[in-house]
């Protein structure tokens, strides 16, 4: 059954019909063009599509799209500041965190709500919070070094 | 990046000593041994990245495959008029609307569909494009295939002894890249000899003999494959995909869609994890067919569970290891028997059976070797190869038997490795020779960065620490390159071997900016596609800095030559007196009336020469005269690298889960062009090793997999990784662009063996079959 | 397939939702299992009442003696409730386990029971902990204790139209000590191979004892005559805790799957349950 409803996708109003079952990340990328995030799986398990959603981190494989209506979601898109990258992404480059980057986006956007969560995470935290986000290419070190690094970057600011 | 502040002073007016000029290059003005932030980096961690899932285009339909649910059955009918009558579909094809083409690497013994007959549960039978992913899914489950069964081979024994029933009927007429021996289900039965093996045996003190048993193994790369077709409107076809090898995805999509290479154009995008599974061809063909038959562009992407059962994993193999041993515990003979299932069909498979065999020497100087790696069909999945192309296996099977050797002997696994440790110029059971051998030198630097020595036998109960090497062949078969230097002095690398994450480009980048003496920042690879880019062979074997980058680095040496000339010229001066340094050009003779780099490279491009672009062929590895033993069919390589893995690990006996306290991987891989980048490849390597020897495995059941998921395929998270102290022998080879080896390969080798070892000291047991799981090592645990 | 959604705001407007859509109805709240069973093409076409806003159904908060935890509360919220102390830690623990991260902030308390997943990771400490679960329907409501609540893989005692709003937790023993033991492969993001769950505490001078099992036999289980024998057993010393795990072992019912053998988790149900009596009864110390 169709459904009008209404997105808020990194604070942008979108207006568009959708299928009763159609799932957020397939909206995301179909629907709206936004393919940063990534469906590694569709069943919850590889964290490759994270959004925040309502300021909480979720496999957006997971939710349909119609009940994230009216909700604030956060895609990767939505990271930086205009040019301006954000310290987690800027940490990713100088850390050597990115490989084959296709877990990033979600990697990411789990690793903003860990330190939306908790602006001094220890690496045991951050392992902890990303256990939820799969990396076959890194084994994970670079990545859990960058997210320590970009919280100390913002010394506990919030962005 | 300027000279001044070390460089010469302007009042010296001596020439500089080449060894001052070296010291220079390497101190200040090299691009080597530095770690640039990878050249993807901003669209990768920003989402602007596309891959091949993320293509799309004008009128684009949605392509979805439908795969045989059977392991073995005839194909009787195939009705696909209930598919075409739904309503948003725009085409259903199959075998019959595929030309008559078989494609394999080793054995020609597969089409894209399966015409007749299926031979395993994955198979494509037909594909269908509609205009959405919805009526694409619904529309395969319209395709009716009425098909009658055949007795299902799903074990390895079987099919070699039996023989019945044979997998592959037309197998006589398959073309084979190499003569291989065949029979029955056996696909390749090759063997390799050297030395009196059998008088060895009679006089070695001891012979220990075992068998161990490897899983079927998937990449699991987080993207799934995914392909995009277009049919342009003067017929010829563009494909955009994610792959390993550009140029022989190009070269197999062509073929199987009996059209000329020049009709057929592949855009590679951003690919994520490769690992083995995006080599050759996958879907591309089929994804292009589709296309071709709906006449508007067509995308592809395979569901995680098409992923497990449809794409390549590693083989399951068998290794009985026989090993001859004098009393002070110098080997004096080894034997190998080696069988690998490849499934449904030869594919790389067949090819990792003869490279385990290749590798069965381990990194040991072993007079009397003799080896035999059989390849057999079955009804399983159709098995490939994963990072490491068999030798994760025979250094599982080799390096356990080390320390079950070593403790029989009652000798330190240590010291009986070092013992027995390979040298420069020693000649391996494939007739080549070996040179820049380091694994004296990782196997000391790993004894000291894990404190081997201090902790072996004191870490308490439960408690140990294993041991395992590796050697790892590298640099074979070919890649061109061609380097522009533009107008502006910037340097534009063309090649068609993609960056499958590892981090290539960049390092590629950066031996190209070396042999320019210019800022990484002002190199950059020409975008790809198949029509412009010179043939490569591709991200895989750990090749790509090797090969890729020692044709990169020929081709900007032409260049360089080029300018030398022009400069040369200019001064009156000899070409050997000019210098290419820190974006700089000058002679010898007099360092003071250089030219910049860009100014030469205005002059020679609009004053002298012309536009500047270099070109290489390069082939690191000819072929063998004459193929060592019978039947076999790999290599030989350029060089090898090596490396030492400790681990230290904590069992706890009543569950029997395996706890990795600590892990150090030292690699010789030459010199590092990318610190932080190779850092990356071993820690990632290291962590899939692990899970090779702990976590993953297909588990199938006659042919069907029963395990296609992430929550049963146990893929390890970030709370299962372990932190791993990494370094390297920095020794450069001399073979290498700038002294580098490779390196992708190396990591995932040793851990599997390494943690083997380490369970073995901290209970005494002794595990031969992978994974090593929980329950399994419970019940070792209990027949103690 | 997902053939209508609907959301309701409060829980009236959930039952009459139910009652009023096309049927078959599915109650939709975290969603991380209904999705799993609701593939795109291949299954019939059903409604679902999405729950997971209705304010009835959320929050934690003291009842009595004990705790009331809405069924729509996310696992999330349970893991760091600052009420799950005094002996509800074992509760926060298993929420803690579940999945992922992600996978907690939609997954909720009720769906993991709803399920009837044998190996759900939060039916041993609610078990342990004694709860009930008030299901309501159209037609009225009713309290089911939580080891009558479930009937098979899949199956529960709940009928069509009802819908679990919350479950209580009476105020366990004073001082008591848990233990929580989830068997995995992976740390995260795996399923439990066996779990075992223990709650003790001490009634003058008797042991009160709680065991729990799950993914070993068709449904979570209490493991009566293990806790039976503990009662009677005036203190626990290494011969009885291994008595008791015998007896733990005698009720588990496995089978062989893909995450393992009958064998070995019947030999996991002792080791563990061993385990599990020990760390709480060194607590309890």
């Amino acid at each position: 059954m169709h459904k009008e409803i209404t997105l808020v996708v990194n604070h942008q109003r979108y207006s568009l019909t959708v299928e009763s079952d159609e799932l957020l990340i397939d909206v995301l990328r179909d629907n709206l063009g936004l393919t940063g995030e990534k469906k590694g799986c569709a069943t919850g398990d590889c964290g490759a599509c994270t959004v925040i959603l309502a300021g909480r981190p979720v496999t957006s494989c997971l939710v349909l799209a119609a009940a994230a209506e009216g909700k604030a979601i956060e895609t990767i898109e939505g990271l930086q500041r205009g040019e301006q990258l954000h310290p987690l992404q800027q940490a990713f480059l100088d850390f050597g965190a990115v490989q084959c980057g296709y877990c990033i986006p979600g990697v990411l956007m789990m690793s903003k709500a860990i330190l939306d969560d908790n602006p001094r995470p220890t690496p045991e935290d951050v392992r902890a919070g990303l256990s939820g986000n799969l990396c076959r290419c890194t084994g994970y070190g670079q990545i859990v070094e960058a997210v320590i690094a970009a919280s100390r970057m913002m010394d506990g600011v919030k962005r | 990046m300027s000279r001044t502040t070390i460089g010469p002073t302007a009042n010296r007016r001596e020439t500089i000593p080449p060894e001052v000029e070296e010291l220079l290059r390497t101190r200040e003005d090299t691009a080597l041994g530095k770690s640039y932030p990878r050249v993807d980096g901003v669209a990768k961690v920003t989402g602007k990245a596309q891959y091949s899932g993320d293509f799309s285009t004008s009128n684009m339909l949605y392509g979805k495959i439908l795969f045989s649910d059977r392991q073995h059955a005839r194909i009787l009918r195939i009705d696909a008029s209930g598919a075409l009558a739904l309503p948003g579909v725009r085409g259903v094809i199959t075998a019959a609307d595929a030309p008559l083409a078989r494609l394999g690497i080793y054995v020609r013994d597969k089409e894209i569909f399966a015409r007749g007959k299926v031979r395993f549960f994955g198979e494509p039978v037909a594909a269908v494009a509609a205009t959405s992913e919805r009526i694409a899914a619904q529309a395969v489950e319209l395709i009716g295939v009425e098909y009658e069964d055949l007795p299902v081979i799903g074990d390895m024994d079987a099919a070699v002894e039996t023989g019945e029933p044979v997998v592959h009927a037309e197998f006589e007429r398959y073309s084979t890249v190499f003569p291989y021996i065949r029979y029955g289900n056996v696909c390749m039965d090759a063997r390799l000899s050297m030395g009196d093996v059998d008088r060895a045996f009679a006089e070695a003190d001891f012979v220990f003999e075992d068998t161990f048993n490897t899983q079927p193994h998937h990449q699991v790369s987080i993207a799934p494959h995914a392909c995009a077709a277009r049919l342009e409107p003067d017929g010829r076809l563009t494909v955009w995909t994610s792959t390993q090898q550009l140029s022989l995805c190009h070269y197999e999509t062509a073929q199987a869609l009996a059209m000329p290479m020049t009709k057929v154009r592949v855009v590679p995008l951003m690919l994520g994890g490769g690992f083995g599974g995006k080599v050759k061809s996958q879907y591309e063909p089929i994804c292009a067919l589709l296309a071709k038959a709906a006449g508007d562009p067509v995308r592809l992407t395979l569901s995680r569970e098409e992923e497990f059962y449809a794409t390549p994993p590693s083989s399951p193999f068998r290794i009985r290891l026989k090993t001859g041993v004098m009393r002070d515990g110098s080997i004096a003979a080894k034997e190998a028997d080696i069988l690998c299932d490849v499934g449904a069909y030869a594919d790389h498979a067949l090819g990792t059976a003869a490279h385990a065999l290749a590798s069965m020497q381990g990194p040991y100087r072993i007079p009397n070797c003799r080896g035999r790696a059989r390849a057999v069909y079955t009804n399983n999945i159709n098995y490939g190869c994963v990072r490491g192309y068999g030798v994760p296996q025979i250094t599982f099977a080799t390096e356990s038997q080390m320390d079950s050797i070593a403790h029989a002997l009652g000798m330190d696994p240590a010291d009986l490795r070092q013992k027995n440790l390979c040298a420069d110029g020693d000649t391996i059971v494939t007739t080549e020779t070996l040179h820049s051998v380091h694994i004296r030198q990782t196997m000391d630097m790993a004894l000291a960065a894990s404190d081997y020595r201090a902790k072996k036998g004191r870490l308490g109960p439960n408690r140990g620490i294993g041991i395992a090497n590796l050697i790892k062949s590298t640099g074979f078969l070919p890649s061109a390159a061609a380097v522009r230097v533009n107008e502006d002095a910037t340097v534009s690398i063309l090649t068609a071997v993609t960056d499958i994450g590892t981090g290539t480009h960049t390092a590629l980048c950066q031996i190209a900016a070396e042999v320019f003496g210019v800022s990484v920042e002002r190199v950059s690879i020409a975008a790809q596609d198949s029509d412009n880019s010179p043939y490569d062979t591709g991200s895989i074997g750990s090749r790509t800095i090797y090969d890729s980058g020692n044709a990169i680095r020929v081709a900007a040496e032409d260049v360089r030559a080029q300018l030398i000339d022009v400069a040369a010229g200019t001064w009156g001066c000899d070409r050997a007196n000019v210098v290419v340094a820190g974006g700089r050009v000058y002679s010898r003779e007099n360092p003071d009336q250089g030219l910049s780099f860009e100014a030469l490279v205005g002059s020679a491009t609009y004053a002298s020469r012309g536009p500047l672009i270099g070109r290489a062929s390069w082939l690191s590895a000819k072929p063998y005269k004459e193929y060592p033993g019978e039947g076999f069919g790999d290599g030989p390589y350029a060089t090898f690298g090596f490396g030492t893995h400790v681990a230290e690990v904590e069992v706890d006996p009543a569950t029997g889960k395996v706890h990795i306290l600590h892990y150090t991987a030292i690699h010789d891989v030459g010199r590092v062009i990318n610190p932080e980048g190779a850092q990356g490849q071993v820690q990632g390597g290291v962590v899939q090793g692990i899970a090779f020897g702990l976590y993953e495995e297909m588990v199938l059941d006659n042919g069907r997999l029963l395990n296609p998921n992430l929550t049963d395929y146990r893929v390890p998270t970030s709370l299962d990784a372990p932190e791993v102290t990494i370094d390297f022998v920095e020794e450069p080879d001399p073979t290498g662009p700038f002294g580098a080896k490779g390196m992708g390969e190396y990591p995932i080798l040793a851990p599997a063996a390494a943690v083997a070892n380490a369970i073995f000291e901290a209970t005494g047991v002794r595990v031969k079959d992978l994974p090593i799981s929980p329950e399994r090592l419970y019940f070792a645990l209990q027949s103690r | 397939m997902i053939q209508n959604y609907v959301r309701a705001h409060s829980l009236q407007e959930a039952l009459s939702l139910y009652e009023q859509s096309e049927r078959p109805v599915r109650w939709l709240a975290g969603g991380t299992d209904l999705f799993l069973k609701l593939p795109l093409v291949k299954s019939a076409p059903v409604t679902v009442v999405d729950i997971s806003d209705v304010p009835e159904l959320l929050g934690i908060e003291p009842s009595g003696a004990g705790l009331r935890i809405g069924a729509a509360t996310k696992m999330a919220d349970v893991a760091r409730s600052p009420l799950m102390t005094a002996g509800y830690e074992i509760l926060a623990q298993g929420a803690l386990v579940v999945g992922s991260p992600q996978i907690r902030n939609l997954a909720t308390l009720g769906g993991n029971l709803c399920n009837a997943s044998p190996s759900a990771d939060t039916s041993g400490p609610l078990l342990c902990l004694d709860a009930e679960a008030r299901l309501v329907s159209a037609r009225g409501e009713r309290t089911v204790p939580l080891t009558e609540f479930f009937l098979g893989p899949g199956k529960t005692v709940m009928e069509e139209g009802e819908l679990m709003t919350s479950l209580r937790l009476p105020a366990p023993p004073t001082a008591a000590r848990g233990c929580y033991i989830r068997h995995t492969v992976r740390a995260a993001l795996d399923l439990a191979i066996v779990g075992v769950s223990v709650l003790l505490a001490r009634l003058d001078g008797v042991p009160d004892t709680r065991i729990a099992l799950w993914a070993v036999a068709p449904t979570p289980i209490r493991a009566s005559e293990a806790e039976e024998f503990l009662k009677q057993t005036a203190k626990l010393d290494n011969a009885t805790i291994r008595e008791a795990a015998r007896l733990a072992q005698e009720a588990a019912r496995p089978i062989s799957d893909i995450r393992g053998s009958a064998a070995y988790r019947k030999e996991m149900v002792g080791r563990l349950t061993d385990r599990a009596l020990r760390q709480a009864s060194a607590a309890l110390a």
